[in-house]
């Protein structure tokens, strides 16, 4: 409780994100990251090219996107990265 | 891998939302759907397709057979194939099991169908026989610069002789970035007569908006595999002057192909800036007899070829092909690779260098490439070829300048050209030694499935 009296609502913020296709997906693989090339997880996010991932915590943030399809996954995308303040 | 680093403004720790960009409410599509046209495969039919098709889409033609008396025109990112069309395996030379159901007569004096790439979604012409008929319009036409380069793809192209101003009288003219062919017939058997179809035209001329001033992209030097010219699993017959003509700026491979009475050349100083760099690896260059036209104790016929390739600008190179030696009747044996440094003794055009050159090295002379800075030695090289490979020199005509010296002094063994077994050992601005770009190119499994799919590319920030 703040001093106030009243719930701290937590920080937040979302991050919209969009790539280029690759013509054999079937869908795209989100990877999440706080260091370069170092991902965390991913989020399967379907057959679609932009997407928009919430973040919780602040600092540094680095995503890459796979494609996927019946045989395998690709190699990553480029990296995009944010820092949060 | 690169990173796009982003600050992001300070957020307070209040309610909502600290940080909201702008999102599109319906996904962009990563595919589309396919529109068939109605049949006979008839301009119309397929013009309304097109006209319902959207980025991403096939517009897929029934079997059939039409005369076009005109063509179609479109920036839509859309691929155009015959409906039953089965892709060829890859590594299948010839590409001669093709079946193909859709037959287009080109009576047209406009591209049948010209097709401009862009970034979201590969442009391309698959699985479709396009005849000669009494038009001189292009059969398939790309432009564009997009990284989503051209496809074509399992098509046949009767060649007649084509008389003109290239690229408009061209079969297959390609003037936009890169772009990959395979599976592809050229044939103008039953329109030569031992003498030389195209004879104004080529049949496929390949420029590039990549200047020529811009680093070497040979072999794995193209990463992403848009900035060359691919033609792969591919035949010519009978295409003497010239199946291809690598135009001002082009960066053309052609690989695991079949070359059977077919001339490619390069394009001198007497275009713009002349072609770039050209790739010949695991071909088969065939020299056959025309059976129509024998001659008496020559076996080998009337046929008028007089070389494979001829290199006027820039560099290349020939490894692991087949050669058969060139035995022309009326022209006598030729040498099946001929060099010319073109500016000895023909103009450049819009005067971009003195006529003539006096001193080496010439305006983009054969054996020269660019690092990103200035013009710079990048030899050609031949190697491991098997068969007759000769490698000899003409100079450009018609006299434009007077008093220049012989190609054979501007362009010297060991300094120039390397013929023998010596693998291409570096390029200007890399760090290697050549590689052979991936085969099949990788851009196939766009149409042939088969594979993983390559990377998403362009990730960022909306």
């Amino acid at each position: 409780m703040s001093a106030a009296g009243f719930a701290q609502a937590p920080w937040f913020a979302l991050v919209g994100l969009a790539w280029d296709a690759s013509a054999t997906a079937t869908g795209y693989n989100l990877y999440v990251g706080r260091a370069t090339n170092t991902y965390l997880f991913f989020v399967d996010v379907g057959n679609v090219l932009t997407t928009v991932y919430r973040i919780v915590d602040k600092g540094a943030w680095f995503w890459a996107v796979k494609a996927y399809n019946a045989v395998g996954e690709s190699p990553p995308s480029n990296e995009v990265t944010g820092v949060f303040t | 891998m690169t990173s796009t680093g982003r600050n992001f403004l300070r957020c307070g720790a209040w309610v909502g939302a600290a940080f909201v960009v702008p999102l599109a409410l319906v996904p962009a599509r990563a595919f589309g759907v396919d529109r068939i046209a109605a049949s006979p495969p008839s301009l119309a039919n397929v013009q309304a397709a097109v006209n319902l098709a959207v980025d991403g889409d096939r517009v897929l033609i029934p079997n059939g057979s039409a005369a076009w008396f005109g063509g179609i025109s479109t920036t839509k990112q859309i691929r155009i194939q015959a409906q039953n069309y089965t892709p060829t395996p890859a590594g299948t030379t010839g590409a001669g099991a093709t079946t193909r159901n859709v037959t287009i007569t080109n009576n047209s004096s406009s591209p049948l169908l010209d097709l401009t790439s862009g970034n979201t979604f590969h442009v391309g012409v698959g699985g479709i026989r396009f005849n000669e008929g009494s038009g001189n319009g292009n059969a398939v036409r790309f432009n564009g610069s997009g990284s989503k380069v051209p496809l074509l793809y399992d098509c046949y192209f009767q060649v007649k002789p084509r008389n003109g101003n290239q690229p408009d009288v061209s079969v297959v003219p390609y003037l936009g970035l890169g772009g990959v062919t395979w599976n592809c017939v050229f044939d103008a058997t039953g329109f030569d007569n031992g003498q030389s179809p195209g004879s104004d035209g080529a049949c496929s001329v390949v420029r590039c908006p990549r200047a020529w001033a811009s680093p070497s992209t040979m072999g794995m030097l193209d990463v992403t595999g848009t900035q060359n010219s691919y033609f792969e699993d591919c035949t010519w017959l009978h295409i003497f002057n010239q199946a291809v003509d690598a135009e001002d700026d082009a960066r053309a491979v052609v690989r695991h192909c079949l070359l059977r009475n077919t001339q490619f050349l390069t394009h001198g100083s007497t275009g713009f800036t002349g072609g770039r760099h050209v790739e010949f690896y695991d071909n088969a260059f065939q020299f056959r007899a025309v059976p129509s036209q024998p001659l008496p104790g020559n076996p080998n016929g009337d046929v008028a070829l007089v070389r494979y390739m001829w290199f006027r600008a820039g560099t290349g190179l020939f490894a692991n092909n087949t050669f058969e030696d060139i035995q022309s009747g009326t022209w006598g044996p030729q040498s099946e690779v001929v060099l010319t440094v073109e500016n000895l003794h023909r103009g450049t055009f819009q005067g971009a260098a003195p006529c003539p050159c006096t001193a080496y090295p010439c305006f983009h002379q054969i054996g020269q490439g660019h690092n990103g800075t200035s013009q710079v030695s990048d030899p050609m090289y031949f190697w491991n070829n098997i068969g007759t490979m000769q490698v000899g020199f003409i100079e450009g005509s018609p006299e434009d300048c007077f008093g220049g010296g012989a190609s054979s002094t501007f362009a010297q063994l060991n300094r120039d050209y390397f013929v023998g077994t010596t693998p291409k050992p570096s390029t200007p601005g890399s760090p290697g030694a050549y590689q052979k770009f991936t085969y099949p190119h990788p851009f196939r499994a766009v149409v042939e499935g088969g594979g993983a799919p390559l990377a998403p590319t362009n990730l960022r920030f909306l």
